[in-house]
């Protein structure tokens, strides 16, 4: 032991978090932490994403920190402390400082010398499409890898509905589930969103690479409501246009909407409905949503305001108030099994199907080293 | 929020909907044979009240046994209000539905139906007709013919059937008002009667309605598009097969087991091999879940499931043997 002591970025850093050997989250991927909106400057938000806490706060150059939300001394959360100037975070506990990328950069007490083990893991997070992503694998971040959600950027704000959070107490893929069988339109959401007649539509299943899209036209069917509130006179019945599309791991993204019977799609109207989902813990899921309209045939700007807001409206109650409680009661029913349970497949679970069979190989993919 | 998100949801514009039909309790007032394993019902109100009116494409859901639905069209005049009436054809593999119809639905027997519902509702111009019904196919149509015929619309009914014992409903088709309008083809029949797209399908100025199986509609859709019939004139309903085991059949070898079996039209692979002792698990019976999913040694598989991805599907590793056929005339299976 007579070597002299390694100064400390020559050190391993042995406190930053290995991926868990339990769970069953893909971690070299791009996570939706929050919207952009939900950040403000010189705040600091905590999120719990794959298990882990983590506090985020804009950076002094506009940049966004995220580290581990757990001072690496006793525990205490970061989130709880202040956010000073040159982006260091105090904890509240006992006053040691963190820098914007997990350094440990302070500590006031004995002879002030700061171990390694002192560090926090940090993450990369860019912001794009008004939302922030953030990458928790240990391979290196592609921001190109991110799933395009670009319909949030390129139209009026007047044709988006603003950001929507839920939080949901069940594993995100039952959500996927939920959202890749558009078949529970007809039930949970009767008249809103789907209604008698789109239960019989006839569901086709496309797999592109990893992408699984799941479509459902129906032809000259009674148009569920949240159509009709955006469509203009004669669209009381029409061609229902219904394509969910599955990105790995959590990104979904419904193109819905009608026409008149027997006209091309072109002709009618709808909306981009966007569904972001991130992994809390294994039980847990951070739900985030929007709709983007396409095809605007309502006119008026004070109009197709109160639309937008009635579309966010509906969709939140669809979610919460139907979606929500159903989902979280089948968690809580597998939880409580004895033994794991196996669903009897049905017709329209096609799409689920195919979209497990994607995510168990890029599972399995992710856990091999590079 | 949540109270203005309540309001919307009472907005009685977007409630109509909300609450799907009443069942409705009917009783089996008259069952007669229509054809060769066709069967007409006649339901009505028990109390002997109208019933819900209905448009002509109109079908019901019928609850053959309790959790045991089928769908099927309504082919009495719409006009009429005392009563819905029914053709069932028996599927030789049926799973319980037509063949719980046929076995069951006795004169005088209540059952459960829902309220009509209608995806194939005649386009409401003027435009001529033209009605192609293969086999059962005709039901739909059969009320359709009774509302053209009452607001005066021009048509003309085409039924084809395989023979004249098979072909539903002629009799009552050649005594109604509009039997100017009625051609029947019989596959067994002169070739002067025989069904011909080029005579049926000639003029495009009207509306196309097509019912039938499958193959039946593909090949009518498909003469229409190729003589220049706009999509949008061209209407279709399908009916599906209970049990999707038409083909032809084939010789399946279950290497592990050493046993070989037939699989006859109607019959599944997973049926035959659990018949002759062989254990397949199943689940979903569909194609869906995977669960029965075997290696292929030898043959070509027909594959009608929906797990497997193109890819694997034409790799012809694997079969799914709840649903899947044979395109050879053999197949090696893993088990």
């Amino acid at each position: 032991m007579s070597q002299a002591a390694p100064t400390l970025t020559e050190k391993p850093l042995v406190r930053a978090a290995a991926a868990s050997t339990t769970d069953r989250f893909i971690r070299n991927t791009w996570y939706v932490a929050m919207w952009s909106a939900d950040l403000a400057p010189g705040k600091m938000v905590s999120r719990t994403i794959l298990n882990e806490p983590i506090v985020f706060f804009r950076k002094e150059d506009g940049g966004i920190a995220a580290m581990t939300d757990r001072c690496s001394h006793r525990f205490a959360p970061l989130s709880m402390g202040k956010l000073m100037a040159g982006d260091r975070v105090q904890c509240i506990y006992h006053g040691l400082e963190f820098g914007a990328d997990g350094q440990c950069v302070k500590n006031p007490h004995g002879n002030c010398t700061i171990p390694a083990a002192a560090h926090l893991r940090s993450y990369t997070v860019v912001e794009r499409h008004t939302l922030l992503w953030i990458w928790m694998g240990d391979k290196a971040p592609d921001p190109a890898k991110i799933p395009d959600y670009s319909c949030l950027d390129d139209r009026p704000a007047m044709h988006i509905t603003k950001p929507g959070y839920l939080t949901v107490d069940a594993g995100y893929e039952l959500v996927v589930d939920n959202l890749l069988d558009l078949s529970h339109t007809s039930y949970v959401h009767a008249g809103i969103l789907g209604n008698a007649d789109t239960v019989e539509a006839d569901i086709k299943v496309e797999q592109k690479g990893d992408v699984v899209a799941v479509s459902r036209p129906s032809k000259n069917a009674d148009t569920p409501g949240i159509l009709k509130m955006m469509s203009p006179p004669g669209f009381e019945r029409g061609d229902q246009w219904s394509t969910i599309s599955w990105y790995a791991p959590c990104y979904m993204i419904l193109e819905f909407g009608v026409s008149k019977p027997g006209e091309p799609k072109e002709k009618g109207t709808g909306y981009f409905a966007l569904h972001l989902l991130t992994p809390e813990t294994e039980r847990t899921t951070h739900y985030h949503y929007s709709a983007a309209r396409w095809n605007v045939l309502t006119e008026g700007d004070e109009k197709n305001s109160a639309i937008r807001d009635k579309i966010f409206e509906m969709r939140t109650f669809a979610f919460a108030e139907q979606d929500v409680p159903v989902i979280e009661a089948q968690q809580r029913l597998m939880d409580q099994a004895r033994t794991p349970l196996s669903p009897v497949l049905l017709a329209i679970d096609a799409g689920p199907t195919r979209y497990r069979r994607v995510l168990d190989r890029l599972l399995s993919e992710d856990m091999k080293p590079e | 929020m949540s109270i203005e998100v309540n309001a919307q949801v009472n907005d009685p514009a977007i409630d109509s909907e909300a609450r799907p039909g009443a069942p409705l309790d009917v009783r089996i007032a008259r069952r007669e044979d229509a054809a060769t394993d066709i069967v007409a019902l006649e339901l009505v109100a028990p109390d002997g009240r109208e019933l819900p009116p209905f448009e002509a494409g109109a079908h019901v859901d019928v609850v053959v046994e309790p959790g045991l639905m089928r769908q099927y069209s309504l082919c009495n005049d719409p006009r009429e209000r005392h009563r819905y009436r029914l053709g069932v054809l028996r599927d030789p593999a049926s799973r319980g539905g037509s063949e719980g119809v046929h076995r069951h639905f006795t004169e005088g027997r209540l059952i459960r139906i829902g309220q009509p519902r209608n995806n194939f509702p005649l386009a409401d111009d003027d435009r001529p007709a033209v009605l192609v019904a293969g086999g059962i196919g005709i039901t739909p149509l059969l009320a359709m013919a009774h509302a053209l015929h009452a607001r005066g619309t021009p048509f003309v009914l085409h039924c084809c059937a395989r023979s004249a014992e098979r072909a539903a409903f002629t009799h009552e088709l050649a005594a109604s008002a509009f039997a100017a309008s009625v051609r029947v083809h019989l596959d067994d029949g002169a070739p002067a009667q025989r069904f011909s797209l080029d005579e049926a399908l000639a003029d495009t100025r009207g509306h196309l309605y097509v019912c039938g199986p499958e193959g039946f509609i593909e090949f009518v859709t498909q003469g229409a598009a190729a003589r220049g019939w706009p999509g949008e004139r061209v209407h279709v309903e399908h009916f599906k097969a209970e049990v999707p085991q038409v083909g032809t059949a084939f010789t399946v070898v279950a290497a592990r087991s050493g046993v070989t079996v037939d699989v006859p039209e109607g019959r599944s692979v997973a049926q035959a091999l659990i018949q002759a002792g062989v254990d397949i698990p199943l689940s979903c019976e569909q194609g869906i879940c995977g669960t029965c999913l075997v290696p292929v040694l030898e043959g070509t598989p027909e594959h009608r499931d929906e797990y497997q991805t193109d890819e694997e599907k034409a790799a012809n590793t694997h079969m799914t043997p709840c649903c899947s056929r044979a395109r050879s005339a053999r197949l090696v299976l893993d088990v």
